[in-house]
């Protein structure tokens, strides 16, 4: 995916009207994904340094926080969903470079308003620098895709590696539709 | 000459499944080439990645685009091609097609429908014309496919009731929500004549197949249990009983080689590892759905037909058509109503709420306008699919919403009522400025140019699409609902395509005779919705079904001449 499919497939997501269920969402994630099992950070290609990794972190547990009987973004495996999105078929330069390039404007952000890395913010400070980067459309663009990355990480279905023992699901009383898919009948393993 | 069968079959949804069934039950050797892979009821599950978040059954973008063409504010058109936007045109691309995805909403077109210039008269910017058959020729194929599909329903009197050969459905209504009932009762308070929607789903065993197991999640999701009437379940499974049908499905026919004399000589299509194979028959039918129907005979150009098959007189692609209308919803909210009656609105959305008003199919309103068509309007339970539904909730009227915010709105949209969602239906008006052509840059991963899709509407569209939809929303309301929204939008629904090859008496203008024949090459019969020069007010899928069961006798009278 390129830099302007990257913009093009988020603009689409806002305030668009879906006429059939599953028109809107059809192909607006950021790509398609391999199994998340497979993933390991560690040994990855490496895709942002270790601060960059820690503020990627530390945002997705504030815009989805373990507060009041919610499930938080780390209880779900947030980040090893975001990887999986971010890698699979490969790694994409262009994309990869939007999070690195936003990672450390956040970084710099915090360091400027608060002189520490932005992991170490308390809540409110977090909240005031994310709030000052969402007024650039692009930063909130970019703000959007995590947050849908972490909405798919939260409710698909397990076999995918998120939503850990359908904690999302539980969480909200949903009732998820049978046959559920067995892992050997994952959507990339259809046509095998 | 000895061909190879006496039928190929290109594609494998509703356009194809009935000439397939019919020809090879009459003894007729057929070859049905699918580009998708062949999955049956035990491998449909209602994972949401596989049907909405990723491409589970549709090609991958990147090999497989579509141009998408649309128009600038400031006037001309602006393209681009769906592997760098959210648009998708394909539906289903396995054995048995997007019916396998359908919903399942079946109407039957109307009388009005066939002769809509000599009902109506022309409406300016358009390319409405009547069609060269009439319902009556129609009517036995509709009841056919109740038949021998699949469609369950209960007949009752409202104004628009069309004519029926059988009194009612073979089949009763699929189970009901509690929904349904007040519906009904909103309706009545309103004098609006509420009926159960027929759906192409078996709601007893029948025909080899098993009945619904109501699990919620129907359209968009493969039915494991072969209620749902889809081409593979309902048509295809009998026609390889047979044995006179052979299905290759991962075979993406490239091109369809015409001889001197004009006529198709054989089909080239190239296999799941790419190898290029060619098969020829007495005679080709084309279902491939609208769009990648023209497409193929666009990229199928010959010594008669330099701009590509059955094209001299360029209608090929010309007056495409998606559905009109517009679309709304409602929130029943448990603390609004008693203990007992939030109890049952909370009941789980196995059963189907299946309740539709077709009061307004012609809308004869002073305030409207003129006397004209109008449409269907159908309610129905919003889409269970979570991941698609807590979407929804990141962007508030400020910009996005988080944290503690954001699950707050999620878990209320979950969990504080039940939605009920509008579907509206009006005529997608055929104009000149939505039709497929090639687009000269970019190509499949054959090397052969995509369908460049220019997706102009006419502004009836928008205007019978508030109009449906503001009724339904009235009706929603009536019953209690709270933050109902009512809208319509000129952008095109994908999963809502016909037209693009019409038929009619005249070369001139149309690609195909009344049977659905090419008027230009004798062996090309084309039986997916393509043939429709005006869309009706309803979804396709009946009428596709009906008119290949039609064209299926003609192939037969043909082939036995």
């Amino acid at each position: 995916m390129n830099r302007r499919k990257f913009l093009v497939r988020s603009a689409s997501t806002i305030g668009s009207l879906c006429f059939s269920g599953s028109m809107l969402f059809s192909n607006s994630a950021l790509s398609s994904n391999k199994s998340i099992e497979k993933t390991d950070i560690q040994q990855s290609p490496a895709l942002f340094n270790r601060s960059q990794w820690q503020t990627l972190v530390a945002i997705q547990e504030h815009l989805f926080p373990a507060k009041n009987g919610a499930p938080g973004a780390s209880q779900f495996n947030a980040k090893a969903w975001l990887y999986q999105s971010l890698t699979y078929p490969q790694v994409n330069p262009d994309v990869i470079k939007i999070y690195q390039t936003q990672l450390n404007q956040t970084k710099d952000l915090a360091q400027k308003q608060f002189h520490k890395p932005f992991p170490k913010l308390i809540e409110s400070e977090k909240e005031l620098i994310l709030r000052q980067l969402e007024k650039n459309r692009q930063s909130q663009i970019w703000l959007a895709e995590i947050l849908n990355n972490i909405i798919e990480a939260l409710l698909t279905d397990p076999i995918y590696g998120g939503n850990n023992n359908a904690i999302g699901w539980k969480w909200l009383g949903h009732t998820p539709g049978f046959p559920r898919p067995s892992a050997q009948q994952k959507y990339y393993l259809l046509n095998s | 000459m000895s061909q190879d069968y006496d039928v190929c079959v290109i594609g494998s949804g509703a356009g194809a499944g009935p000439v397939v069934f019919t020809l090879a039950k009459q003894g007729y050797s057929v070859l049905v080439l699918e580009k998708g892979a062949w999955l049956n009821e035990q491998d449909f599950t209602k994972d949401e990645m596989a049907c909405c978040l990723r491409n589970g059954y549709t090609p991958n973008l990147k090999e497989q685009p579509h141009v998408v063409e649309q128009e600038k504010d400031e006037g001309g058109w602006w393209k681009m091609s769906t592997d760098d936007s959210s648009w998708n045109f394909w539906n289903g691309n396995v054995v048995g097609g997007s019916s396998n995805f359908m919903s399942g909403f079946f109407h039957r077109l109307k009388p009005v429908d066939f002769r809509q210039i000599s009902t109506f008269g022309k409406i300016e910017g358009a390319n409405v014309v009547d069609w060269p058959i009439t319902y009556d020729d129609l009517e036995p194929y509709y009841d056919k496919v109740e038949k021998v599909v699949g469609v369950s329903g209960k007949v009752v009197k409202h104004p628009f009731q069309e004519p029926r050969s059988s009194k009612d459905f073979p089949y009763p209504p699929t189970a009901e929500h509690p929904i349904a009932n007040y519906i009904d009762q909103a309706c009545q308070e309103m004098g609006v004549h509420s009926i159960p929607m027929p759906r192409a789903i078996l709601s007893q065993p029948d025909m080899g197949r098993n009945s619904c197991a109501y699990s919620g999640y129907c359209g968009s999701y493969g039915c494991a249990t072969g209620a749902k009437s889809s081409s593979r379940a309902a048509l295809l499974n009998h026609a390889l009983a047979t044995g006179n049908c052979k299905i290759k499905a991962n075979s993406q026919v490239t091109k369809l080689h015409s001889n001197q004399q004009g006529k198709i000589s054989k089909v080239e299509y190239v296999d799941a590892k790419d190898n290029t194979h060619y098969v020829d028959a007495k005679i080709y039918v084309v279902a491939c759905q609208a769009i990648e129907t023209s497409r193929l005979l666009l990229n199928s150009p010959g010594p008669k037909h330099p701009n590509g098959l059955a094209n001299n007189n360029n209608q090929v692609g010309k007056n495409l058509l998606f559905a009109g209308g517009g679309a709304g919803s409602g929130r029943l909210r448990y603390a609004a109503f008693d203990q007992e009656k939030a109890n049952k609105i909370a009941q789980h959305p196995g059963a189907f709420i299946n309740r539709s008003v077709q009061d307004w199919y012609v809308i004869d309103d002073k305030d409207y306008g003129p006397k004209q068509k109008g449409g269907t309007i159908d309610f129905v339970h919003l889409h269970p699919n979570p991941v698609a539904r807590a979407s929804r909730k990141i962007w508030g009227n400020n910009g996005l919403v988080w944290g503690t915010a954001l699950q707050n709105k999620i878990k209320t949209h979950f969990q504080d009522g039940r939605y009920i969602k509008i579907e509206a239906f009006s005529d997608w008006t055929p104009v000149n400025d939505c039709f497929v052509s090639l687009d000269p840059d970019v190509k499949d991963k054959w090397g052969k140019p995509a369908a460049k899709v220019r997706v102009g509407f006419h502004v009836n569209n928008l205007k019978s699409g508030w109009y449906l939809a503001s009724k339904g929303a009235d009706i929603l309301r009536q019953m209690g609902a709270e933050d109902v929204v009512s809208f319509a939008a000129g952008d095109p629904p994908t999963n809502l395509v016909a037209g693009g090859c019409r038929f009619g008496d005249d070369p001139k203008t149309s690609v195909l005779n009344k049977n659905c024949q090419a008027h230009e090459v004798e062996n090309l019969y084309i039986s997916d919705g393509s043939f429709m020069p005006t869309g009706g007010s309803v979804p396709y899928t009946w009428t596709i079904y009906a008119n290949s069961f039609r064209v299926a006798d003609k192939i037969v009278a043909h082939l036995g001449s």
